[in-house]
């Protein structure tokens, strides 16, 4: 796989709802966008202040331990701002590499 | 401008005496001539060779010289050909417009004075010569784009240099050979068959000196060892863009047209540049290769009863250093083990993987046990280096008694091999960064002749499987260790990672003799 010339796809849709922001993500999540990923979670959260914060990862079929950092990070930042982070639908990989790094728990229970 | 010796005009008439008179006309004015008779002979001989003009009679027996016109402008292969017509009979203003209309370029009425037929050709030939280097030139403009263009993207040496040898062998129409240093000290040269087959090879430079900048001269092959059927003589083009810097070769044939030497030029000083900025990258991921692998243990120590084999495979050359790292140290009676991956790649990964490492060194010796120092380190690395996270994998092993003492920070699992059963170590506990409560230590036992194997992800991760699978995948093939503890490291890397890595590889493994 060669990651530097062909950057995985990815794609995020962000609604805000009354009680809730809800962003769903697809795709493959690594080194290569994680920037990305940073500003779309970062710009969701900012855009409800406090409100509980979903992330819908049905869809998500790859993330690597770059994607675990940004979403650990987005997990703080709604946490600042007085919100919460959950992550929802986890499934197949991705929820096997969120149990090895043992922060599925943790990022799924949204506290 | 073309002599005119070089330029063959096809005469197309039914009237053997007007076409006698043209074609004097023509050739003391230094033109060769060909002859037709009638439209079908034109377009026959047309589809034969090519004409540099056709000079065509309105009137013939088997079809209008204005459709012989139109056929020679519908035909790609022929729709520069240039075309006057000559008519014999009186014509009017409409007559001479359809002419023109049709395709032609001229329209010339008898009586012929032959000053003006002949001016008129070489006017028609300015026109389109002029025309024809244009041309030229705009498509070699974009063949050096595109040459310009695959040669920056290529990612390494042999494929920068086979892209720019198939580049010039397109551009100029004759086989070319491109040659420089590479980075690792050797020259190589790749060679471009006309028809853009490409070979990579070993070359020695010639001693003389290149000068600054860009320079053209003619030589043979044999003198700058091209192959023997190399046709003489050989354009060498070099660009040079420092003293300190090596230079770039470009072998071509030599060139006919102006056109050719501004191109070769261009596209030399082209390849040069790409070249020196290919260095620059190697030699970037050399020197963070070369920091990274210092911030490793250099030696591995000597236990009495345990066997010890590392093996840390770097990505390749096209991706960033990783964070992986191991550490072995014999602390007192103890066996200080631990692997572990700083998230991310670059640089600075591989400085945060130093900290971490001499920081679980520092804990390890001041005698807290594996849990503990993982805490401290997670303490450490969230009030020090706030952002970074890693996952760790630490244990402290007595060698006397196979007794482990193991804590894990969200990283894949060791195996265990003893007795012909390979197990999975699992120890759940979040990775270091995040400052989350642990669970207790685990403790285990590696029996005598029991080998355990510890390693990062780019040993078992590949998108297409599962990391069960990959887990799975390493545990049918560790089951059965080799004698050579080294030997069996290296065949775990053969039989489940492809060369190049996209990502570092670290392996360790001990065992209880």
């Amino acid at each position: 796989m060669d990651r530097a010339s062909n950057p995985p796809q990815a794609t995020h849709d962000v609604e805000i709802l009354p009680d809730r922001v809800r962003i769903t993500l697809a795709g493959e999540f690594d080194l290569a966008n994680e920037q990305a990923l940073t500003s779309w979670l970062v710009d969701a959260i900012q855009a409800g202040p406090g409100r509980p914060v979903e992330v819908d990862m049905h869809d998500v079929g790859f993330i690597d331990s770059s994607g675990i950092r940004v979403l650990l990070q987005a997990h703080a930042e709604a946490a600042r701002l007085g919100g919460s982070f959950r992550l929802a639908r986890a499934s197949g990989t991705v929820r096997e590499v969120l149990e090895i790094v043992a922060v599925y728990d943790f990022l799924t229970s949204g506290d | 401008m073309t002599t005119p010796a070089e330029t063959t005009i096809l005469v197309v008439d039914d009237r053997a005496p007007k076409r006698y008179l043209l074609k004097n006309w023509l050739t003391r004015a230094g033109f060769a001539v060909a002859e037709a008779e009638d439209g079908h002979d034109a377009l026959d001989k047309l589809r034969q060779r090519p004409f540099d003009m056709v000079v065509l009679d309105v009137k013939l027996p088997d079809m209008s010289g204005l459709d012989v016109c139109r056929h020679i402008k519908a035909d790609p292969a022929t729709t520069s050909t240039p075309v006057i017509h000559v008519s014999a009979h009186a014509v009017d203003a409409a007559d001479r417009t359809l002419g023109l209309v049709g395709g032609a370029d001229a329209y010339l009425v008898e009586p012929i004075d032959p000053h003006e037929l002949v001016a008129t050709v070489q006017a028609v030939l300015r026109y389109y010569q002029a025309r024809r280097r244009a041309e030229q030139l705009a498509e070699g403009l974009s063949r050096l784009a595109q040459t310009t263009l695959a040669v920056t993207m290529a990612r390494d040496f042999t494929e920068l240099l086979g892209q720019a040898a198939a580049g010039a062998a397109r551009l100029f129409g004759t086989a070319a050979a491109v040659a420089t240093q590479t980075t690792d000290a050797g020259w190589a040269l790749a060679l471009a068959t006309e028809a853009g087959k490409v070979t990579v090879g070993g070359w020695e430079p010639p001693g003389d000196d290149v000068p600054i900048g860009s320079h053209r001269i003619t030589g043979l092959a044999a003198q700058w060892q091209l192959p023997a059927d190399w046709p003489d003589p050989v354009t060498v083009t070099t660009a040079r863009f420092r003293p300190d810097r090596p230079p770039l070769y470009l072998f071509t044939c030599a060139p006919h047209e102006e056109v050719h030497t501004q191109l070769l030029t261009q596209l030399t000083q082209a390849l040069g540049a790409a070249a020196e900025a290919q260095r620059a990258q190697d030699q970037d991921h050399r020197i963070a290769v070369t920091l990274q692998r210092s911030l490793l243990p250099r030696h591995l120590p000597t236990v009495p009863g345990i066997d010890l084999a590392v093996r840390y495979e770097p990505a390749s050359p096209q991706a960033e250093i990783g964070g992986d790292f191991y550490e072995l140290s014999a602390l007192g009676d103890q066996l200080l083990i631990a692997i572990g991956d700083v998230v991310g790649h670059s640089l600075h990964a591989a400085t945060v993987m130093a900290e971490i490492r001499h920081a679980l060194r520092a804990y390890a010796v001041e005698g807290h046990c594996p849990g503990r120092i993982v805490t401290l380190i997670d303490e450490l690395m969230v009030r020090l280096l706030p952002g970074e996270m890693a996952t760790l994998c630490l244990l402290l092993l007595d060698p006397r008694t196979g007794r482990a003492r193991l804590a894990n920070a969200g990283h894949l699992p060791p195996l265990l091999v003893a007795d012909g059963r390979v197990s999975e170590i699992w120890h759940r506990a979040p990775l270091l960064g995040i400052n989350h409560p642990r669970s207790d230590d685990l403790e285990f036992v590696i029996p005598e002749g029991g080998t355990l194997l510890l390693y990062t992800d780019g040993l078992i991760e590949r998108r297409d499987i599962t990391i069960r699978d990959g887990i799975a995948d390493l545990s049918r093939l560790a089951g059965d260790v080799d004698a050579d503890l080294g030997r069996y490291c290296d065949r775990l890397l053969r039989q489940l990672t492809n060369p190049p890595h996209a990502d570092d590889v670290a392996v360790v493994a001990v065992r209880r003799l």
